[in-house]
């Protein structure tokens, strides 16, 4: 019996694929597996200003993960420990981020700029297996020479979580993750660090699909795992949502694919023009402008004996 | 008219060239860089602590190729296949010194050729042996010349490498991501030579990988007369111990990697066909 469509029609959203992919191993190679699982969980969305209100671009905003007490942020920075995230804001003064659904409690952010730095705690509660920001009013945050105001907006996500680890079955611990969209694949969309075990969790923004990069790498080895948004058979299925929003049936389908298989093929490349293409684009052109230019002649020749009869 | 209609065609025609000169214009500049990595520019500690220094790393560079490959390349996937829909070669051959410079050299440029903008996600390169008579590098495909001590005891030593390999590796892994051409523009690939897989890292723990497939220094150390060691492939099949012979044959053609990415490599015969 459904009651609330609003509800049910999120949740029916809230569909449950779990794909595993290994990379193949290579002689003192890495292997990367991992796990996708679509969510439901938030979009952070950070605004820093100067206290004249102008936006702060290319501040420096790193993000650390529940694991860092709250208030912390300053302590650990100072001692170097491994952030979740390292970005900077645009022109706007604005970056977001989705944090790792899996890891409620108070995130921190230190923001940073020449002179002037501010600290966020942001509290993200979970209820029934769904993550929110615990307080229902943003958060502004004013401090020596910033304004910072954090939102989060809660969006429907995959998350992704792979293990890292040598061929040898070590864990690849503390190995830096780079992550790139498909649309920028110039510019990190964040990066991080595995934890103890060599596992990481982002969480993709479904606005962006297509090929999702990510580099692992640590002490002269490492590796690319690319997965396919699009293509990689990831088949949403609806899943029976009871009145009460219980979540528990959602453990639906298991799905495991090679990566190899399904991921691999699909990275954009720029092949640019061919040769033929070049030569019809050429061809088309310059037809059209010697038509042009035969309309206009023909045009003229017509005209020209009526103007010479007026004069 | 005539003369004013043959006016327009001759304007057409030189607008059309132009922009058939912009669409042949997307392409940049793709270079080419050597890289030893600081173990070669600043030394380092072998696995059964040695200090080794290098003076010259002479490796003979050809068939030097940029891929934009799709699917990617994935060289670890003994099934892969480098598939590709254009390629941009560094035609020669390229006898370079990852030695050359101090401790903090950039990498060496080895080259640069006009490519195709995009995205070049493979890369490939062959060594084979210098053929020159008059050059000290005349059969090798890599020369290592360098110095060794431990416990005060010092040995030259000179190791040549007539094997010949072709590397085909995926996309560079490292600081900063490489090869994305855009138009009139600069990109750069690395050919990258990790010289800790064949004497080990003393900074890593014994049971390292790394070092657990390294054959170290004590085995070449072992074979010094007077504090010099002039040996090559050749001679040590002779001279090593039968472990010690397999971990080294094991271990060269792991010598090439981009940045940290690691490649397939294909030992070639004499002649260039593939031999394994």
């Amino acid at each position: 019996m459904i009651q609330r469509p609003i509800t049910v029609l999120m949740l029916s959203g809230l569909v449950l694929i779990l794909l595993i992919g290994v990379t193949p191993a290579a002689a003192h190679g890495v292997e990367i597996t991992y796990a996708l699982t679509p969510v439901q969980t938030v979009r952070v969305e950070v605004i820093v200003h100067d206290l004249a209100g102008e936006p702060v671009r290319k501040a420096d905003v790193t993000v650390f993960t529940p694991e860092v007490a709250p208030g912390d942020a300053p302590a650990a920075a100072e001692a170097e420990l491994s952030p979740w995230l390292e970005t900077s804001t645009d022109r706007n003064g604005w970056v977001s981020f989705v944090p790792d659904p899996a890891l409620a409690g108070s995130w921190q952010i230190a923001v940073a700029v020449d002179d002037a730095d501010a600290h966020i705690t942001l509290p993200l509660a979970e209820e029934s297996g769904l993550i929110r920001l615990a307080s229902d009013q943003g958060i502004s945050v004013m401090s020596s020479g910033l304004q910072v105001t954090v939102a989060a907006t809660p969006i429907t996500t995959i998350q992704v979580a792979l293990h890292a680890q040598f061929d040898t079955g070590e864990a690849m611990d503390e190995a830096q993750v780079v992550v790139y969209a498909p649309d920028n694949p110039q510019d990190p969309f964040l990066t991080g660090t595995c934890d103890a075990e060599g596992r990481y969790a982002f969480a993709v923004d479904l606005g962006r699909p297509g090929v999702w990069e990510i580099q692992v790498r640590k002490a002269g080895h490492g590796d690319w795992l690319k997965i396919d948004l699009d293509e990689n058979a990831i088949e949403f299925e609806e899943v029976p949502v009871d009145t009460a929003g219980d979540a528990d049936s959602t453990n639906t389908t298991v799905q495991t694919v090679r990566l190899a298989d399904e991921v691999a093929r699909s990275v954009e490349s720029d092949d640019g023009l061919s040769s033929g293409q070049i030569v019809l684009m050429s061809a088309t052109t310059i037809w059209g402008f010697v038509g042009t230019a035969l309309y206009f002649s023909r045009r003229r020749a017509a005209t020209r004996p009526e103007s010479e009869s007026d004069n | 008219m005539p003369r004013r209609f043959v006016t327009l065609v001759l304007i057409v025609l030189l607008l059309s060239s132009a922009l058939i000169a912009l669409a042949q214009a997307a392409t940049g500049t793709l270079e080419f860089y050597a890289n030893g990595e600081d173990f070669v520019r600043q030394g380092f500690v072998s696995k059964d602590g040695w200090a080794i220094s290098f003076d010259h790393v002479y490796v003979n560079l050809t068939g030097i190729t940029a891929y934009q490959s799709d699917p990617p390349y994935e060289p670890a996937d003994e099934d892969a296949e480098l598939v590709f829909d254009v390629e941009a070669i560094l035609e020669g051959s390229y006898l370079v010194d990852l030695a050359e410079g101090d401790e903090d050299a950039d990498p060496l440029l080895v080259g640069e050729v006009d490519a195709p903008e995009g995205f070049y996600n493979a890369l490939s390169w062959e060594m084979v042996p210098v053929e020159d008579e008059e050059s000290d590098m005349d059969g090798y495909t890599l020369l290592i010349i360098g110095t060794a001590e431990k416990d005060g005891e010092v040995i030259d030593f000179t190791l040549g490498i007539e094997q010949s390999y072709t590397y085909t590796c995926g996309e560079y892994v490292g600081d900063e991501r490489k090869g994305i051409l855009e138009a009139d523009d600069y990109a750069d690939l690395e050919m990258t030579f990790h010289f800790d897989h064949v004497f080990g890292d003393g900074e890593l723990p014994p049971d390292d990988g790394l070092n657990e497939t390294a054959p170290g220094f004590a085995p070449f150390a072992a074979l010094a007369e007077d504090g010099v060691l002039v040996t090559d492939l050749a001679a040590l099949e002779e001279q090593l111990s039968e472990d010690d012979w397999t971990l080294l044959v094991d271990i060269l053609p792991t010598l090439g990697h981009v940045g940290e990415g690691h490649c397939h490599a294909t030992l070639l015969d004499d002649v260039g066909e593939t031999a394994e």
